[in-house]
This record gives structure tokens, sequence and C-alpha cells, in this order.
């Protein structure tokens, strides 16, 4: 098993024959990390929200009422 | 009678949470590692198709995110169906959280299928009877997902979109057998579990590799995001809010 390019320019553009699928490729994986990537963060930031707007109703209560779990 | 324990305890969202909490760093970590592996393996190290060249290399993201979407509606199907039948809410958030992930993969398949269709079939989408099954397959997840907020209650939207998750089961056969039902563009299976597969070794075994990244990562989503449905909806119970006030209390 061995690195299939000759160099990072190779690897980039993934020209054989004057075909250059590189831009193909490059998309099809940018846009699958992005996907996921954005999942993961919508996810961190929508938590993140929910603490603290959570947090904030509770000190807003906190004075008038007892909560039973 | 012991060993059903498990299943009655995960009608309990707080002992689920609490029980899956350890997990999350591991399975985040696999998961990476896992993906990034399988990524520098078939874009860097899996020998070049002598007819389709590199543009082939898709195959590494398309066919993990399409078996994966596949398999997961499965998963969305029956968490909906155990919840409508025993009543459990841990059910339905799971039903849930495998939609959004499950739509994700769907778009990713979609997606990275009609990029790889531009070099090779010289056109990025025909109403091939494949990828119409795929779309629909993204428009049910999109349907389970709306209808979750379709109703004033959240038991009438659970309910309903259970429903429709359960009924959408039937497009999995079709999608499969429709490469083999219907004379299509789209090539049929690559790898197959009975049979000669279509793929050499070297090419096929960083495929493996990526289904198996793809399923891990899946698991990892939808833990992720069925914990954080648990805290949505369990937000006025007690055990909530104390984790509430320690998190917001830290990050103060």
């Amino acid at each position: 098993m061995s690195f299939q390019f000759d160099s990072l320019m190779a690897f980039l553009l993934m020209e054989i024959d004057g075909r250059v699928h590189g831009p193909y490729v490059w998309a099809a994986y940018l846009i699958t990390l992005g996907g996921i990537g954005g999942i993961v963060l919508n996810l961190r930031l929508a938590r993140k929200r929910f603490i603290k707007q959570q947090a904030a109703l509770l000190r807003r209560r906190a004075p008038q009422t007892e909560h039973v779990g | 009678m012991a060993s059903w324990q498990w299943f009655h305890r995960l009608g309990s969202p707080r002992w689920f949470y609490e029980k899956t909490n350890a997990w999350m760093p591991w399975l985040a970590g696999l998961s990476f590692l896992l993906v990034a592996i399988g990524v520098i393996w078939g874009l860097g190290f899996a020998p070049t198709d002598y007819k389709q060249l590199h543009s082939y290399r898709i195959i590494y993201i398309h066919v993990p995110a399409s078996a994966v979407a596949m398999a997961g509606y499965y998963v969305m199907a029956i968490a909906g169906g155990v919840g409508l039948i025993w009543r459990m809410k841990l059910a339905f958030m799971t039903m849930k959280s495998a939609a959004v992930v499950g739509a994700l993969l769907t778009f990713i398949s979609l997606v990275s299928g009609s990029i790889w269709g531009r070099p090779t079939w010289n056109t990025w989408w025909v109403w091939d009877a494949r990828i119409v099954s795929v779309l629909i397959l993204f428009f049910l997840y999109l349907g389970v997902l709306a209808l979750q907020d379709a109703y004033q209650d959240q038991e009438s939207g659970d309910k309903t979109s259970a429903i429709l998750a359960l009924v959408g089961t039937v497009n999995i056969p079709i999608i499969y057998y429709s490469v083999e039902w219907v004379l299509t563009l789209h090539q049929g299976a690559t790898i197959k579990m009975t049979g000669d597969s279509t793929i050499s070794a070297a090419m096929a075994y960083p495929l493996i590799w990526m289904i198996l990244a793809f399923y891990v990562m899946y698991a990892t989503l939808v833990l992720a995001y069925t914990r954080f449905e648990v805290l949505k909806r369990e937000r006025k119970t007690r055990w909530v809010e104390d984790l509430v006030k320690a998190e917001a209390g830290e990050a103060a």
C-alpha cells in the first residue's frame, strides 16, 4: 500500500490523462465534513443556549417556588 | 427476567442520560479516529480505478452515508414502534434524533452521488429509480421531523411521526432492489453479502472500514442528540434543574 500521488498538487488536482477529478472529489468530502461538523456544532450551541436559558429561568423562579422532580 | 432489566430501565430518561455520560467522549474520539483513518486511506492510498480514475474516491463517503441512512431509517422506525407499543418516552426521543442524523446522511448521499455523477455520467441528476427512492427517503426523514413540531402537544407529534416512520419502511427494500428491478443508470451493489463483489480487495477494505466508521459516528450522533432531547423534555424535573445549576455554575 503506497501513496497514490507524486506531489501535494497531484493529490489536490487528481489529474490523469487531462481529466481533473480533484474538484469533484474534494467538493464531496468538504460538503460531508461541513454537514457533519455543522450538526455537531449546532448541537453544542443549542445545548449551551438551553443551559443558559434554563439557568436564567431558575434564577427568576428561585425565590418564589419549590420544585418536586 | 434479569436480561430484560436494561430494557425496563430505558423507561427512565434520567438513567439513560447518566449511563451514557461516560460513553460520549470515548465514542466521539473513536468516531473521529475511524473516519479520519478511512478518509486518508480512501483519498490517498486506495488504488486508482482504471475506468472512473480518481472520481471513484467519492465512494468512500457516498456508500457509507447511503448504507447508514437506510439502516438508520429502521432504527428510527423501530424506536417509533417501541414508543407506540410501550409508550416509552425515550424511544420517541431516539426516533427524533435518528431522524435528524438520518436526514443529514441522506443529504450527504444525494449530494455526493450528484457530484460523482457529473464526471461519470456527465450529468448532475437523473430521474433514476435508485436516486428518486433515496430522495423519497430524504423527504420521509424531513416529514418525521416536521410532524414532531406540527402539534401543540408533544405526544401527538411523537405518535403521528412514529406512524409515518413505520409506514415509510416500505421504501427501504425499494431503494435496495431498485437497481435490480428497474434498468437504472445507477450501478448495482458494489459489496455483496452473497455472491462475488464487484470491487477489488484493495478498494473494498477502506470501503468496509468507512462503513464501520459511519456506523460508529451515527451511533455517537444519535446518542448525543437523544441526550439533548432528554434534557429539553425533562427540563422541569429536579435532576435536570440540578444539572443546569451545576453546569451554569461552572460556566459562571
